[in-house]
């Protein structure tokens, strides 16, 4: 009943929105024609996937994301395991890396085309930098705040530092490194489309560059949406393993 | 003698530099098979002799001793059931009971769920093997932590508060089904509680403590007739035996009050 009555209203929203934005330049609601219509903008995301030179762009763009991302994971995890073990590791790096955190990591992309030369290296540089973050950070936090009366019990069974690491580190860290993933994947984005925007070769960023030096701004439309979808179904899917891994975890706070 | 503890001593470093004395020249043997409880007020430092007979926590002074050698760390010959149960809640029961078998690494594995399927019967949880903690009463998960305990067949059961969290009616039943499970399985048994009704009930002998630093104030024998059942707890017997413990303890919250009065 409510669940039906929340699709109804939002859909009527969207409806209503949808035919405002139709009429709004016949209508001569807006004067130039910058907003562009949904009805072209439909007509146009179909020309630009049937000449399929839209997927070989999603295609470099999801590559440049999925290697930024795997090696956030690869350095972030690991990372995190360590930080929230060690107190003095923590002491020690903490201000580094908490300056690093701070930094607008855009500020930071000329010096790493610089480094990285411009393609794909600055883009996986940028995604990396955005996603190693939340990793790492919700990691330590997780390992630090499992619960020490799990520790004891491995402990008094005979378990040593590796049975530890394991059995309750390892498997009870999983749900906050789920959430550093979660909010390392609209970084992640981010990072991809700005980066190719500023540097790149290729790739959904670079696209939308182009029209917009164009003024093509239906093409420019269909870009966006394309980006603000694969948004929408990374940060679900990845929503559904976390509820999943997290479903003890809820009750056990009850 | 099974267990013996010689004028143990325990300190705890404080955060301003100095030595909190926990518990201070504690005496106490403790036969084979016999089924002892520890009651005393807050604070007295029960639960730390409690672990110091595990090894996880080292006494400073003193000697801790079972079957001849001293304890130095926990060992397959003691295991814990603790108060906050202890169970890893990505687990299943059947997992949670085997998770001492594993890190024993002395069976293969089908000894491990052979044992495993055995203690989770005994303990009365047969048809909850694929559950998880959350989906368990607080009795029946501290069912799970008794049957790990007792799977990886250690000589001395050491139980730290087991049944305080859970509500009345569930206390009496754990503590009935313990000593079932304790006639057939014949360990030595550690029991800190701050139920004196649980502890007589149980218990062979109880040590009452005394607080700050914890020490032995009196070891009360009960020589109420095996097995018991229940309705023991009516008799002349066990009620003397109660209101004695009873006179001990509120005598000693009395006192330490009145030393903290006159501290202040």
């Amino acid at each position: 009943m409510k669940r039906g009555q929340r699709f109804w209203v939002g859909g009527a929203a969207v409806l209503a929105f949808l035919i405002l934005w139709e009429i709004a330049m016949p209508a001569g609601l807006v004067k130039i024609a910058d907003i562009s219509r949904p009805s072209l903008v439909v007509k146009a995301f179909f020309e630009l996937t049937a000449a399929g030179e839209v997927y070989q762009q999603l295609a470099i763009s999801m590559k440049e994301f999925v290697l930024g991302f795997a090696l956030a994971i690869v350095v972030g995890v690991p990372l995190g395991v360590f930080f929230g073990r060690s107190r003095i590791l923590t002491l020690l790096f903490d201000p580094l890396l908490m300056a690093l955190y701070t930094t607008p990591r855009l500020a930071l992309m000329p010096l790493l085309v610089v480094w990285f030369g411009v393609g794909l290296g600055a883009t996986v540089a940028v995604v990396f930098l955005g996603v190693v973050f939340p990793i790492f950070v919700n990691t330590a936090v997780g390992i630090r705040e499992v619960d020490p009366v799990w520790i004891r019990a491995v402990k008094s069974f005979g378990g040593n530092e590796w049975d530890i690491f394991t059995k309750v580190l390892l498997p009870g860290s999983v749900p906050p490194v789920m959430t550093g993933i979660r909010l390392g994947v609209g970084r992640g984005l981010l990072g991809v489309v700005v980066s190719e925007m500023y540097a790149g070769t290729g790739g959904i960023g670079y696209q939308i560059d182009l029209y917009a030096s164009a003024f093509r701004v239906t093409e420019l439309i269909v870009l966006i949406a394309i980006v603000s979808i694969l948004g929408f179904v990374l940060v679900n899917l990845v929503r559904l393993v976390e509820e999943r891994v997290r479903q003890w975890g809820m009750e056990i706070e009850v | 003698m099974h267990i013996k503890l010689q004028k143990v001593t325990v300190t705890f470093p404080q955060p301003d530099g100095g030595l909190f004395l926990a518990v201070n020249g504690f005496d106490l043997t403790v036969e084979k098979g016999e089924f002892v409880t520890i009651v005393g007020p807050s604070g007295c430092g029960k639960s730390t002799m409690l672990l110091v007979v595990d090894g996880l926590i080292r006494h400073t002074e003193g000697g801790v001793i079972i079957d001849g050698t001293g304890v130095t760390g926990p060992g397959p010959d003691r295991a814990l059931v603790f108060q906050e149960f202890a169970l890893l809640p990505w687990r299943t029961v059947e997992s949670n009971v085997m998770m001492g078998l594993e890190l024993q690494r002395k069976h293969p594995k089908d000894r491990m769920r052979e044992l495993t399927n055995r203690f989770i019967q005994m303990v009365g949880l047969e048809g909850f093997e694929k559950h998880h903690p959350h989906q368990l009463s607080g009795g029946m998960r501290q069912r799970v932590g008794l049957a790990r305990a007792l799977a990886v067949n250690p000589e001395i059961l050491l139980m730290d508060e087991p049944f305080a969290a859970l509500d009345a009616q569930t206390r009496e039943i754990m503590s009935e089904e313990l000593l079932r499970i304790w006639e057939q399985e014949k360990k030595t048994v550690l029991f800190v509680t701050h139920s004196i009704e649980e502890a007589v009930y149980l218990a062979d002998r109880v040590v009452v403590m005394s607080g700050q630093p914890g020490q032995v104030k009196e070891i009360i024998r009960v020589d109420l007739p095996r097995p018991r059942d229940l309705a023991i707890k009516d008799d002349p017997n066990f009620v003397r035996k109660r209101r004695h413990i009873w006179n001990l303890l509120v005598e000693e919250v009395q006192w330490q009050a009145k030393g903290k009065g006159a501290g202040a």
